[in-house]
C-alpha cells in the first residue's frame, strides 16, 4: 500500500466515523472521517491524520465493540489489523447501505482468488466419502444483482466445485487431522441439485471466509447474530421442543410431510398439522399445498353401492 | 433384502433408519446401547449393523470392536453427528466399514448401506 490514497484506484468511499476500540474507554470517543477502500487497503482521513491499513494486515470483520464504547451506535462494521506487531480494532460507522457495500467489498477484496485446500465432496447426505482427496484450489467470490444468486466457486484441476450461498445451511470450524497433523478446517453443508454436500476448505482466510458466510446467512434470516460465531445452524433457542426437532429432522431425512404423524408415536394428526403451522410461521418448513382430507356425500354412497351392484 | 441390525440410544433415531429401510430390507432386531448390540448380534446373526457412536453403558466403538473380534466379516455402519468425525475415524480402526453423520437423507443411508452389502 503506498503512502497517499490519491495514488490507488478507489473501490469504494463513504464518509462516516470511525472509533478505534479500546477496551478501557469509559465512553464512546467517535470521530468524523472519511473511509476510502482502494485495492490495497483502507485509508481512514479523519482530523489532520491519514492512516492507512493494508488489506494483508487485516485479520477479521467481525470483533465485537463493548457496548459502552459504542455509545448508541448499533450499525458498525469492525476492522481488526495488525500494526507495529501489535493488533488493533477499529469500528466504521455511517449510512447502512454504505456500511454493507464497503464491508462486502472488503470481504470481496480478501477472499476472491484466494488459494485453498478442498474436499470435495466430505459428504453427500451425510455419508462420508471415502475417495475424495484434499486438493489444491482458488476461491471465487461470484456476485450477481440482488445478491440472490451469490456463490463461491472453488477451482480445482478436478472440476469447479459450486456453492450458492442461498444453500448453505451451516458452516463451522472442526478440528481434523490432515496428514496427521490436526488442522481447523470448515466445514460448509448445502444443498445442490437434489442433494446435500459437505465440503471441507482449509484456507488461511478461512476464519473470514466464515465470516462472510455468516453474513450472509444473518442477511437471509437463516441464523441469528447471537448464534453465528464459528457455528450456525443450531435451532436451540428458536423456541422448539423437542418434538418440533424431531419432526423437523424426519422431514429432512425424507419421510414425507403426510407420513409423519403416523411416524411419530403417540401423535394425531391435528397435533402434527399444529406443529407445522408453527414450524411456517418460524420460517422453518415451507408450505408445498393443502392436502385434502374428504368423506362421502349421500350421493357419492349412492354411486358406490349402485356400482356394487353392477 | 438384507437383514439389520438398529443401534441407537435414541428411540426416535432408531424409528428413522428402520422407516428408511423397512421398504428395502428387514430389521431384525433394535439395540439402545452396545453392550445390547453385542449380545444381540450374536442372537440375529445380521448382514449389517447401523450404530450410533455416543451411547451409555457401551460405545459404538467399542461395541463395533467387540462385535468384530468374533465375527470378522461383520459389516458395521457408524453414525454420529455432525463434528465427531475422529470418533468415527476411531470406530473405523475398529472395524467399520462405513460411517454416515446425522442428519442423514434417506436415499443417501440406502445407497450406503446397499454399497457396503455389495462387497
Amino acid at each position: 500500500m503506498g503512502n497517499n490514497a490519491g495514488q490507488e484506484k478507489v473501490v469504494t468511499w463513504l464518509d462516516g466515523k470511525i472509533l478505534f476500540m479500546d477496551i478501557y474507554a469509559k465512553q464512546p470517543n467517535w470521530v468524523q472521517c472519511r473511509i476510502v477502500l482502494t485495492y490495497g487497503g483502507i485509508w481512514l482521513m479523519y482530523g489532520t491524520e491519514k492512516k492507512g491499513i493494508p488489506l494483508t494486515a487485516i485479520s477479521s470483520f467481525g470483533r465485537e465493540i463493548p457496548k459502552k464504547q459504542l455509545g448508541n451506535v448499533l450499525d458498525y462494521v469492525s476492522v481488526t489489523y495488525i500494526s507495529e506487531g501489535k493488533e488493533t480494532t477499529v469500528a466504521v460507522t455511517g449510512i447502512s447501505s454504505q456500511l454493507k457495500k464497503l464491508k462486502k467489498y472488503l470481504m470481496f477484496l480478501k477472499l476472491h482468488q484466494k488459494p485453498v485446500y478442498i474436499l470435495h465432496p466430505a459428504k453427500i447426505g451425510g455419508v462420508i466419502q471415502d475417495s475424495a482427496q484434499w486438493e489444491q484450489g482458488i476461491l471465487n467470490v461470484s456476485w450477481t444483482p440482488g445478491g440472490t444468486a451469490d456463490k463461491l466457486v472453488i477451482q480445482r484441476r478436478s472440476g469447479n466445485v459450486n456453492i450458492p450461498l442461498s444453500n448453505i445451511e451451516l458452516v463451522q470450524t472442526e478440528n481434523q487431522k490432515i496428514g496427521g497433523k490436526p488442522q481447523n478446517i470448515i466445514n460448509i453443508k448445502y444443498s445442490y441439485e437434489n442433494n446435500t454436500y459437505n465440503t471441507f476448505v482449509l484456507a488461511e482466510i478461512q476464519n473470514l471466509l466464515v465470516e462472510y458466510i455468516n453474513d450472509h446467512l444473518q442477511e437471509q434470516g437463516v441464523i441469528s447474530r447471537h448464534v453465528s460465531g464459528t457455528t450456525s445452524g443450531s435451532s436451540t433457542g428458536a423456541g422448539l421442543d423437542e418434538t418440533d426437532e424431531e419432526i423437523l429432522v424426519a422431514i429432512y431425512s425424507g419421510i414425507s410431510s403426510l407420513e409423519v404423524p403416523s411416524f411419530m408415536e403417540g401423535m394425531d394428526v391435528d397435533q402434527v398439522e399444529s406443529i407445522y403451522d408453527k414450524l411456517i410461521s418460524y420460517g422453518l418448513v415451507e408450505l408445498v399445498r393443502l392436502r385434502k382430507d374428504v368423506q362421502l356425500t349421500p350421493k357419492g354412497r349412492n354411486i358406490v353401492n349402485k356400482k356394487m351392484q353392477a | 433384502m438384507a437383514n439389520i441390525l438398529l443401534v441407537d440410544d435414541s428411540k426416535f433415531m432408531r424409528a428413522l433408519l428402520k422407516k428408511v429401510l423397512a421398504s428395502s430390507h428387514t430389521i431384525v432386531g433394535e439395540a439402545e446401547h452396545g453392550v445390547e448390540a453385542v449380545e444381540m448380534y450374536d442372537q440375529v446373526s445380521p448382514d449389517l449393523v447401523l450404530m450410533d457412536i455416543v451411547m451409555p453403558h457401551m460405545d459404538g466403538i467399542l461395541a463395533a470392536s467387540n462385535i468384530m473380534k468374533k465375527h470378522p466379516d461383520a459389516k458395521i455402519i457408524m453414525c454420529t453427528s455432525v463434528g465427531q468425525d475422529e470418533k468415527v475415524k476411531a470406530a473405523i480402526k475398529a472395524g467399520a466399514r462405513g460411517y454416515i453423520t446425522k442428519p442423514f437423507q434417506g436415499p443417501s443411508v440406502l445407497a450406503e448401506v446397499e454399497s457396503l452389502l455389495g462387497q
